[in-house]
C-alpha cells in the first residue's frame, strides 16, 4: 500500500528509544525527512545516522527537554511547519494519590502532558492555516482502563486522550487530522528492566522476566514496532478520515473483563 | 509499506457495491485471493471481472442470503481455511420503537448481526484451531452515537461492537485477531441517491447534493476508498497488535458535543 508519506517531514517526540524509535525507524522506511527530539543528543545521532544507513533517511536532531517552554520555542522554530506531529516523549511517574502530592502530579505532567500541549498549541495553528498536517499523540493504555497505583499516569493519559478527541472532532473542517495511539505494555528497555526487578521478586531469577508477561494477550507485551507501523499508517494519507479517535493497541487486553 | 497480504484468502461479504466492493479493491491491489458474497450474482460477476482485469485478481463469487443460516453454514463449507473474514453485509432498516415490532427488529437484526454472528460462529474456533486468522467486522457510527429513529441499527451496532471487543480480547491467546471499523455517513450509490432527494426537497436541484453535507466534518461524508484502506490496514500483519477494539473513521465527527 503506498501510503504516499514520501518527502513528507514529521517531528518525532521521544525518538531515542523504545516507541519513538520505532515510529521514527517506520516513517524514514516511508521516506520521510525526520526531526528526532529527546534529551539525549548521544543516542539521537545514533538512531540518525542508523536510519540514514538503513534507508538513506534525512533527520535533523533536537537535543531538547519538552518539559521546559524554552526548548518547545526553539523546536517549533526549527520544524514547525513539518506536516506530521508525533507527540511521544513522556513517562509519567508511578504512584497512588497518597503518595503524590498535588507538586508531584504538576512535575509528573509537564513533559508528557504539558510538553504534548505547548508542541500542538504551537503547530495545530499552523497545520490549520495551511491546510493539511496530522498530528499523532502516543498515549497509553491507563488512561482508558486506570490503575489507582498510576494514577498521575492514568489522569494525565485520559486527558490527553480527552484533547486529541475535542481537537479532532473539529480539525478536519482545517483540513488537519488529530488522532492517537493507546499502547497497551511494549516490549521496550524499560519494560524489561522493570520485567526483570519483577522476576527477581516472583522467582528469585531476573532471567524469567518473560514468564511475568503470561498473562498477556498472545503470552507477551506488543512490540515497538507494532506501534510504529501503526503510527505511520495513521500520519498517512490512507488514514485520511480517521481524526478525534484513539486507537487501542494492546492485542485487547484492554477489553477484558474485570480483575477478580 | 509492503502489508504483506500478498496470497492471503479473504472474504468479503456484501461486496457487490459501497464499501465491501471498495474492500475488495484494496485486497485485490495488495495481491489477495477474494471470496465475494451478495444475493445478487450479477453484480458480484461484475466486481469479480472487474478486479481479474485491473488486478488479476482471483475471485470467486458466492450469491447467497446469510440472513439465512444455511446459506451461512455453505459459506463456511466453500471457504474453510479463509485467512480473513471481512463482516460488512448488511443494512438494518430505520424506524423507532413505536413503529417497529419485536419480529420487526429482529427481521431488520436477521442479516447484519444474525449473519454475522453465524459467520464469527463458524470461522473463529477455525482460525483458532490454526493459530492464525483475521476478522473485520464494519459496524457502523449508531452503535457508538444512537439515534432513536434508528433505534434498530443503533442497538444491533452495538451489540456488534461488543461481540468485537469481547471475542477480540482474548483472541490473541489464539493467534487471531477481531476487530471493528465503525464508519459514519459514506458516500455509497444509496447514500448519494439519499442526498440528491434531499437536494430536490431543499434547493429544487438534485446536483446541489454536496451542499446538503454541510455539516459534516468537511462538508462530506467519508469516501468507500477510505473505509476500504482503513479496513486492509486493520486485516494486515502490520495491524498485529490491534484486536477487541472498534475503530471510529468518520472524520472525527463522533467527538463533537451532542446535539
Amino acid at each position: 500500500m503506498d501510503l504516499g508519506l514520501s518527502g513528507k517531514s514529521a517531528i518525532v517526540t521521544g525518538a531515542s528509544k523504545g516507541i519513538g524509535r520505532a515510529v521514527a525507524q517506520a516513517l524514514a522506511e516511508e521516506g520521510c525527512n525526520l526531526h528526532l527530539v529527546s534529551r539525549t543528543e548521544a543516542d539521537l545521532n545514533a538512531v540518525r545516522d542508523d536510519l540514514n544507513q538503513r534507508f538513506g533517511a534525512q533527520a535533523t536532531v533536537h537535543a531538547l527537554d519538552l518539559a521546559n517552554e524554552a526548548d518547545v520555542a526553539k523546536l517549533v522554530a526549527a520544524a514547525g511547519d513539518c506536516d506530521i506531529l508525533v507527540n511521544n516523549a513522556g513517562s509519567i511517574p508511578a504512584g497512588d494519590i497518597t503518595r503524590l502530592d498535588n507538586a508531584a502530579i504538576k512535575s509528573a505532567w509537564d513533559l508528557k502532558v504539558f510538553g504534548f500541549l505547548g508542541l500542538i498549541r504551537e503547530i495545530y495553528p499552523r497545520m490549520c492555516e495551511r491546510g493539511n498536517g496530522v498530528i499523532v499523540n502516543v498515549i497509553g493504555m491507563a488512561g482508558e482502563r486506570p490503575r489507582a497505583a498510576y494514577i498521575a499516569g492514568s489522569m494525565g493519559n485520559a486527558a490527553l486522550m480527552q484533547m486529541t478527541r475535542a481537537l479532532g472532532a473539529e480539525s478536519y473542517d482545517h483540513g488537519v487530522r488529530v488522532v492517537g495511539i493507546n499502547p497497551g505494555p511494549v516490549e521496550t528497555e524499560r519494560l524489561v528492566r522493570q520485567a526483570k526487578i519483577n522476576a527477581d521478586m516472583q522467582f528469585g531469577d531476573e532471567s524469567r522476566w518473560r514468564e511475568t508477561h503470561k498473562d498477556l494477550p498472545g503470552g507477551r507485551p506488543g512490540k515497538p514496532e507494532e506501534m510504529g507501523w501503526l503510527a505511520a499508517y495513521l500520519a498517512s494519507d490512507r488514514a485520511s478520515w480517521i481524526s478525534g479517535t484513539i486507537v487501542m493497541a494492546d492485542g485487547g487486553q484492554h477489553s477484558r473483563s474485570v480483575r477478580a | 509499506m509492503d502489508l504483506e497480504l500478498k496470497g492471503k484468502t479473504a472474504i468479503i461479504t456484501g461486496a457487490s457495491k459501497g464499501i465491501g466492493k471498495a474492500i475488495a479493491e484494496v485486497l485485490a491491489a495488495e495481491g489477495c485471493t477474494l471470496h465475494l458474497v451478495s444475493r445478487t450474482e450479477a453484480d458480484l460477476n461484475a466486481v469479480r471481472d472487474d478486479l481479474k482485469t485491473r488486478f488479476g485478481a482471483q475471485a470467486t463469487v458466492h450469491a447467497l442470503d446469510l440472513s439465512k443460516s444455511e446459506d451461512v453454514h455453505a459459506l463456511a463449507k466453500a471457504t474453510a481455511d479463509a485467512d480473513i473474514l471481512i463482516n460488512n453485509a448488511g443494512a438494518i432498516p430505520g424506524g423507532d420503537l413505536s413503529k417497529l415490532s419485536d419480529d420487526d427488529i429482529k427481521e431488520g437484526w436477521q442479516l447484519k448481526v444474525f449473519g454475522t454472528i453465524g459467520l464469527v460462529r463458524h470461522f473463529y474456533p477455525r482460525m483458532c484451531e490454526r493459530g492464525s486468522g483475521v476478522i473485520v467486522n464494519v459496524i457502523g457510527m449508531a452503535g457508538e452515537r444512537g439515534r432513536s429513529a434508528y433505534i434498530a441499527g443503533s442497538m444491533g451496532n452495538a451489540a456488534l461492537m461488543q461481540m468485537t471487543r469481547t471475542i477480540g480480547a482474548e483472541s490473541l491467546n489464539h493467534g487471531v485477531r477481531v476487530l471493528g471499523v465503525n464508519p459514519g455517513p459514506t458516500q455509497t450509490e444509496r447514500f448519494t441517491l439519499l442526498a440528491k432527494a434531499n437536494a430536490e426537497k431543499q434547493f429544487g436541484d438534485a446536483e446541489r447534493w454536496r451542499e446538503t453535507m454541510g455539516g459534516l466534518p468537511g462538508g462530506r461524508g467519508g469516501l468507500t476508498e477510505e473505509l476500504a484502506a482503513v479496513t486492509a490496514f486493520m486485516a494486515s500483519p502490520r495491524a498485529s497488535w490491534v484486536s477487541g477494539t472498534v475503530i471510529m473513521v468518520d472524520g472525527g465527527q463522533h467527538s463533537r458535543p451532542p446535539a
